[in-house]
């Protein structure tokens, strides 16, 4: 059976478990690429770069004034008592992502918060035991994704772009 | 960061303006924006103070195209330039793929230039990266100023590893692209096959 990538198991978790939340859910990498979003818009990518940068700014701001030892057990709240957001970090083969909610006219925003947390403990307890992928020692040119590209190229993928 | 997704056979990359304070890296990333149609761009995100100079950081998500049928999407990011925010810089270094280095033209720029440069270094080593490993593209910008440095002055100063360079006006758009393409193009390159 062909494996699975990280975005198809996510999706697999999670979307039979969109009905009944209203909030948009998301998992990012630690880098701001997006692997989920429950609503594909626009803003997609950039929620993506401010969740990465808001949680890398906490955890910077956190060590600056007492030592961390695991900002794994940490997660990262802004919020009233009816709207908010909530991240938790994950990991999933040794990598380390982040699940998060925004929410709006929530009547109960801990309720909610609970529902998120089983999720990602549900996908922790459901990917434990994925392997760690071996890390490739790349030295020549051919184990590069592209070996050559000509400015031809370039420019016309900056023209498809509109540019 | 470079994430190459064979599945859906799209490669993200992350590519980072950085330079002085008052340089004009938030002016090129908002060329782009503004040159760009809207079904190639997400939403522009700025953080800045209330006299518009950039807080955190700026971003702008490009998807071009295909490129050998792989969908290519660049993160371009610019870091806050004065030299207060070290801490916020070194951030946003992380997982980077591509560097430009907007420097400033004017003389009076010139220590403003060689301190943010040196600034890199330091930020780069300190995340675990080795300039001369990372792509790298200066631009000379503000070339229509009256008292700007020689182009030949500044890659002396500040390109002494011969990577590619652009003069530039970045307010008028001048260079700007020519930076874009030649900084994607190498971050394409450098690309490490074979995984996911």
């Amino acid at each position: 059976m062909k494996a699975l990538s990280v975005t198809e198991k996510v999706k697999l978790i999670l979307e039979p478990k969109l009905d009944g939340i209203n909030a948009r859910l998301f998992v990012t990498r630690e880098d701001g690429i997006t692997i989920y979003d429950s609503i594909q818009n626009n803003t997609t990518t950039s929620v993506a770069a401010l969740v990465s940068g808001v949680w890398q700014a906490s955890e910077a701001l956190m060590g600056l004034v007492y030592k961390q030892n695991d900002v794994m057990d940490f997660r990262l709240g802004f919020d009233t008592s009816s709207q908010g957001i909530f991240l938790f970090p994950f990991s999933l083969s040794g990598k380390r992502y982040f699940l998060g909610a925004i929410y709006n006219d929530c009547l109960n925003p801990g309720q909610l918060k609970r529902h998120i947390a089983l999720i990602k403990e549900e996908m922790e307890r459901l990917f434990i035991n994925e392997p760690i992928p071996k890390k490739i020692v790349i030295s020549k040119r051919q184990d590069f994704l592209f070996q050559d590209i000509s400015d031809a190229e370039i420019d016309r993928l900056f023209s498809l772009g509109g540019l | 960061m470079s994430f190459v997704n064979y599945h859906t056979k799209e490669i993200n990359c992350k590519i980072v303006y950085y330079g002085p304070g008052l340089g004009g890296k938030t002016t090129n990333i908002q060329y782009i924006y503004q040159k760009t149609s809207s079904q190639n761009k997400g939403q522009m995100i700025t953080l800045n103070t209330e006299n518009e100079r950039t807080l955190f950081f700026d971003f702008l998500p490009l998807d071009l195209g295909e490129i050998r049928g792989f969908k290519t999407r660049f993160h371009l990011y610019t870091v806050p330039g004065q030299v207060f925010y070290e801490a916020s810089r070194k951030l946003i270094l992380r997982g980077v793929d591509g560097l430009v280095f907007v420097a400033d033209s004017q003389v009076e720029r010139v220590e403003a230039n060689l301190e943010s440069f040196q600034g890199l270094e330091r930020n780069l080593i300190d995340q675990g990266y080795d300039l001369a490993k990372v792509p790298l593209v200066m631009q000379w910008n503000k070339r229509d100023l009256p008292n700007i440095v020689p182009v030949e002055d500044l890659q002396m100063q500040l390109n002494k590893r011969k990577n590619p360079s652009f003069e530039a006006i970045a307010s008028q758009g001048h260079g700007v692209f020519e930076t874009l393409k030649m900084i994607s193009k190498s971050v394409l390159l450098n690309i490490k096959g074979g995984l996911e």
